[in-house]
């Protein structure tokens, strides 16, 4: 057997049939994607380490996906794993709780996002999704459900339901703020 | 209003996006997990059944686990597989596979001719010694054991634990210990957790009077094999990543998983055996 070297274990014999090109693609894709999937998982889960494992395991099944058929839009398909990988391992979650960052003393725009973060950590994973793709990714509603597999209508009462939250956190620290 | 918040949340998303730093070589990164996932593809062949949860360490540390001393009777914990497999399920148990269909143990590459950690050549296909019945009676039973993630019990069933000793010295083993919960839900016999853990004990005596005293285990995901590094033994780590690399001849367990299913049976008969938590709760 042949020692296997490509990024996704492409063997020299299938390099032999055109697989190199294949795997140069995949190099190519992840070194040049994968801070912006960083990026976007730290937001879906709020913490590095479980960030970089979550994208890893995209990247791989990306991966491996892409030994079998080349997906139009690699960057879509790894976002989509990434996503629902998210909620299911919310789902299968055992006790782990992650640490809320400190509250600032003082209020002010910093405080009102940091608070904003601190409820964004507890908010079910699939309307914290829906609220990452719709105000950071600029996705539209319909987008939003393509990619988490649910209706539009869906899509907008998990954003209605997290933005209602958000604003609650929001108005509270107005309040401080004024008094 | 409601445009306040959405402008906030914009902005707080970018911001904190902002702050993630990329590290390391992502390609050697995303290849070590193609090649773990080929491994547990793999693993899956060898030991014949699904791994449902490959290194299952929730928040283990590198760091040895303060254990309690463990006396354990050499063999206790690895009774005769074919005696346990020839018991018949007088009950209404119905997922016993036959012993023979499942028992391939892949006989591990030549190793290195040192290592630090064994001064001599060791066997490095695990044989059923007392020393081996202490190790697997800990894996199974000591909590400290279940604690680090080895042998998880998520259903409440018992555990069993086939393993590979891959390198030893006179007070360390390090190990590829394959662990399957089994448990009753009615009167089927049922497969809970399973997990595949390099883990390094450490022991005094020798024999049948083997005493383990700490268990130590990589953490799981992106950490697993700087951590590994450290914790094994050169040819340990050696072997443990052939099994990795994606070539034949990597560790497989000296118990396959009707092995491990027969012995179930026979705690079941035994009463050792009892219902796990029902999860789906029927």
């Amino acid at each position: 057997m042949g020692r296997v070297g490509g990024l996704c274990l492409v063997t020299d014999a299938v390099r032999g049939q055109g697989g190199g090109g294949v795997d140069d693609d995949i190099r190519e894709f992840v070194r040049a994607r994968h801070s912006s999937l960083l990026r976007r998982a730290y937001l879906l889960t709020g913490n590095r380490e479980v960030a970089a494992d979550l994208v890893q395991d995209a990247l791989v099944r990306c991966c491996i996906a892409w030994r079998r058929r080349p997906p139009d839009n690699p960057e879509a398909y790894a976002l989509k794993v990434m996503v629902n990988a998210q909620i299911s391992r919310w789902h299968r979650r055992r006790t782990v709780e992650l640490p809320m960052a400190e509250l600032p003393d003082q209020a002010g725009p910093e405080a009102a996002q940091d608070e904003i973060w601190a409820v964004l950590q507890h908010v079910a994973p699939r309307q914290r999704a829906v609220l990452v793709l719709r105000y950071y990714e600029g996705m539209t509603e319909g987008e939003i459900a393509e990619v988490l597999g649910v209706s539009i209508g869906t899509v907008r009462s998990q954003s209605a339901k997290g933005l209602t939250r958000l604003r609650l956190v929001l108005d509270r620290v107005n309040q401080e703020e004024r008094t | 209003m409601s445009e306040r918040i959405e402008d906030e949340l914009r902005a707080l998303l970018q911001g904190r996006a902002a702050t993630v730093a990329d590290v390391g070589d992502p390609v050697t990164s995303v290849q070590t997990g193609v090649r773990r996932a080929v491994a547990r593809r793999r693993l899956s062949v060898v030991v014949g059944v699904p791994v449902a949860a490959a290194a299952v360490v929730v928040g283990a540390s590198i760091l040895p686990h303060d254990a309690p001393q463990h006396q354990v009777h050499g063999g206790s914990g690895a009774p005769s597989a074919g005696a346990a497999a020839s018991a018949t399920a007088s009950t209404s148990l119905s997922l016993v596979a036959p012993a023979a269909t499942l028992s391939a143990v892949v006989t591990p590459p030549a190793a290195p001719a040192t290592s630090p950690l064994s001064p001599s050549p060791t066997t490095s296909v695990t044989a059923q010694t007392p020393q081996v019945g202490v190790f697997r009676t800990y894996l199974e039973d000591n909590p400290a054991a279940h604690q680090v993630g080895v042998s998880f019990a998520g259903y409440g069933g018992r555990v069993y634990c086939g393993l590979q000793v891959l390198d030893q010295s006179a007070h360390q083993a390090d190990l590829a210990a394959f662990c399957q919960e089994f448990y009753l839900k009615g009167t089927v016999l049922t497969e809970g957790s399973g997990s595949f853990v390099p883990a390094r004990l450490t022991f005094t005596g020798a024999g049948a009077a083997t005493r383990v005293n700490a268990i130590a285990v990589p953490r799981d995901g992106h950490p697993l094999l700087a951590d590994l590094k450290k914790l094994f033994s050169p040819l340990a780590y050696g072997r443990w990543l052939r099994f990795y690399d994606g070539e034949l001849g990597g560790p497989g367990v000296d118990e396959s998983a009707a092995e491990l299913k027969a012995r179930a049976v026979a705690d079941v008969q035994s009463g050792r055996l009892h219902a796990g938590i029902n999860k789906s709760g029927s």
